[in-house]
């Protein structure tokens, strides 16, 4: 039964999905961002982790990082670069949220709106969540990928 | 004249004694004598004859039975005899040496006259004939001696001094006589000789002639070959060589027509070179008929057929008869690698045929035309062979370049294969793997992504905070800005956003965020009057609310606008109130 749930928990369809989940979400996300970069600025300022003078560049390049790595993920091309980043920036995201809860500032997530409810502890589980399934999509991610499609193929001329 | 007389007398004998003058008849009868010998013995003869001669004109006068004559001289012993038999004779002959030495002994210097014995004592001489009453020696030279005997008187008298005179006269006259012979007999021995010489000499000459007609020949034909090898030598060509030699053998042995053919293995391996008034000879020279009959030529001559650079002199009348051309001297001869040939000649301008040293000439200048014809087929097959060679070095360089640059184009393909081979392996790794570089990748293509958007996007904001480098407005402590506050002087304005405000700001403090600036402070802060002074906080490690606030209030025209050290932390530190 163990094994079973381990097979499941490990099948390659169940990091296809948490990759398209994971890759949309990101996409989504990042749309926002994009359109609206001086609130994403103020967002990352109300933080206060990041330096005065990097706060409205990481604004700028953040959202579109997010949405480049969003859409690798879709389309399943260079997965586990583009799942490393994601998790380092969710990791960074958790951090930045926890800090901010010791602290017991009152701001919002900022990750898909400007105004959002507050962050909570709920806010770094959902976080972590998101890390897990990025790190199972790192780890057991193998089909419908366009990489394997050709790279695959031309991996066989080496044999 | 008595004094000549006497003289005279004395030389042949008669001395001028008183019998001799007592009778003259006798002596003139002996002068008459002496002078018939002397005529007799006037022709030159030789000395058997002069004995010969001799012995009737002799025996006559002094009237003896028989006489005899015996000749010593360094070619013989001659004996002449009248009036003796033939054992009588043979006995002279046999012991006619030991009779002359007897007069003459050897080593003894021999009279200057003539030694004349006379008496029946001879008789007693058995090397004499029976019954000679007187001899007479005669040293006629160095050389020759002579012995005379005469028998007894017919008329039973013994020779008296008239007698032994005469025999003295006649033996002078003799002696000259014998002189004269053995002189002529030298001479007629000397020109037998000469003669002989002669003929020798003649023959001698006629053998240098002939020598030299031959050396002649010799050097004529020598010449020939000389200028035939010289000229062929000169020639390289198979086809000139031919002609040459056909119109060189031609001229030197003195024919109008001539022709050579080679032939090879192939039927059309021939080469035909023809010198005559009728140009169908060349064509059936070079026709298979021609080559057929030249050959079997070759099958005639069964194991006297010419080796290799060999050639062999056509005698036979009938087999020059069945050769393909008119011909009158033909020469078969072999090249190597089984090529076969013949010189033909017709038409001699002396009429007459070839002699034997013209054919032996013939034959050697086919003998150096083989040569040097083997010579020029074989530089003719060493260059075929150089311009083959040559034509495969070509090729062989060509096919080398194209090996090489096959070799370079695979070694670059290889290169290529490898490379493309690393790339694929690379690509397929960076697909299994996370990769540091698609990581700066993505990290930079979101980087200027992002950077082109916001520099075309009208919500764009500035990467770098615009007013970084500006000089900080005027500081106020929070102890100080206290102070103001409680004296009324100085309003102190939040600069924060509301939900920091909400959750802790200072005791009568405004809040300003600056995305409300414009509605909070047209509502609140718009009547203050210009000099009023307006101290402003809300400085994070992120943003400095501020100085931005302050920026804002003094474009808008307030002149007293301060910004408070440290915040509301450090206005908290001092322990000043805040709210709630």
């Amino acid at each position: 039964m163990t094994r079973r749930i381990a097979k499941l928990l490990t099948h390659p369809w169940l990091a296809l999905v948490f990759r398209l989940y994971i890759g949309g979400l990101f996409v989504y996300a990042a749309m926002y961002k994009i359109n609206y970069v001086g609130e994403f600025s103020n967002t990352i300022a109300s933080y206060r982790l990041v330096p005065y003078w990097a706060v409205n560049g990481l604004a700028v390049f953040m959202p579109w990082t997010e949405i480049i790595c969003g859409a690798l993920l879709i389309l399943g091309v260079r997965v586990r670069s583009a799942a490393s980043i994601i998790m380092v920036m969710l990791a960074a995201f958790t951090v930045a949220i926890f800090v901010n809860l010791l602290r017991g500032a009152p701001i919002s997530c900022g990750c898909f709106h400007t105004i959002e409810d507050p962050i909570s502890w709920w806010t770094v589980l959902r976080d972590l969540t998101w890390l897990g399934m990025t790190w199972h999509v790192y780890r057991f991610d193998a089909i419908l990928q366009a990489d394997q499609l050709f790279l695959g193929k031309l991996g066989r001329l080496d044999s | 004249m008595s004094d000549s007389r006497d003289a005279y007398a004395d030389d042949f004998g008669f001395a001028p004694d008183d019998a001799g003058r007592r009778d003259p008849e006798r002596r003139l009868f002996h002068l008459k004598s002496l002078y018939d010998t002397s005529r007799e013995l006037a022709d030159p003869a030789p000395p058997q004859e002069v004995l010969r001669r001799f012995l009737p004109m002799a025996m006559g006068p002094l009237g003896s039975t028989f006489g005899f004559a015996i000749f010593l001289h360094t070619k013989g012993l001659a004996v002449e005899s009248l009036g003796l038999s033939e054992t009588a004779r043979n006995g002279l002959a046999e012991s006619g040496e030991i009779l002359i030495r007897k007069f003459f002994p050897e080593g003894d210097a021999p009279p200057a006259r003539a030694v004349i014995m006379a008496g029946h004592h001879l008789s007693e001489d058995p090397n004499l004939a029976h019954g000679t009453s007187m001899v007479a020696a005669l040293p006629v030279d160095e050389e020759a001696l002579a012995l005379l005997g005469f028998g007894t008187k017919i008329d039973g008298t013994e020779y008296g001094d008239d007698e032994t005179a005469l025999l003295r006269g006649m033996a002078s006259l003799l002696t000259a006589a014998l002189r004269k012979g053995c002189s002529e007999a030298c001479i007629n021995d000397l020109n037998h000789r000469l003669q002989h010489r002669n003929r020798q000499l003649e023959e001698v000459l006629g053998q240098a002639e002939q020598t030299r007609e031959k050396l002649a020949r010799r050097a004529f034909e020598l010449q020939a070959l000389f200028e035939t090898a010289s000229e062929l030598s000169a020639l390289n060509e198979p086809d000139a060589i031919l002609d040459a030699f056909t119109l060189s053998v031609m001229g030197t042995l003195g024919y109008s027509g001539g022709w050579v053919a080679i032939y090879g293995h192939g039927e059309n391996d021939m080469a035909v070179s023809y010198r005559g008034p009728n140009p169908e000879d060349r064509d059936r020279l070079a026709s298979g008929f021609g080559r057929n009959e030249i050959l079997a030529r070759f099958v005639d001559l069964k194991d006297r057929m010419p080796h290799a650079h060999q050639c062999r002199l056509l005698q036979d009348k009938e087999a020059l008869d069945r050769l393909p051309v008119p011909t009158d001297a033909a020469v078969l001869f072999t090249l190597d690698h089984g090529w076969r040939g013949a010189v033909g000649l017709s038409s001699p301008l002396s009429g007459a045929p070839l002699s034997e040293s013209r054919k032996q000439l013939l034959a050697s200048l086919t003998t150096t035309f083989t040569a040097t014809l083997g010579n020029a087929r074989q530089l003719s097959m060493v260059r075929e062979l150089n311009s083959d060679l040559t034509a495969r070095n070509i090729e062989l360089q060509t096919t080398l370049d194209a090996l090489t640059s096959a070799r370079k184009e695979i070694g670059l393909l290889t290169e290529a294969k490898e490379g493309i081979l690393r790339l694929v392996r690379g690509e397929v790794a960076r697909v299994e793997r996370a990769s540091w570089l698609d990581a700066a990748l993505i990290i930079l293509a979101g980087m200027v992504l992002g950077f082109l958007f916001n520099l075309s996007s009208p919500s764009g904001i500035p990467i770098i905070p615009p007013h970084i480098l500006d000089a900080p407005p005027a500081m106020v402590a929070p102890a100080k800005a206290r102070q103001m506050v409680l004296d009324h002087k100085a309003i102190i304005i939040d600069a924060r956003p509301s939900d920091f405000y909400l959750q802790s700001h200072i005791k009568g403090s405004i809040n300003l965020p600056k995305n409300l600036f414009n509605f909070v402070y047209s509502m609140k802060i718009s009547s203050l009057a210009p000099d009023t002074p307006l101290v402003v906080y809300g400085r994070t490690f992120s943003r400095r609310y501020d100085e931005d606030v302050a920026r804002e209030l003094e474009q808008l025209g307030h002149e007293h606008v301060l910004v408070m050290d440290g915040g509301i932390d450090a206005w908290q530190s001092q322990g000043h109130e805040v709210e709630p």
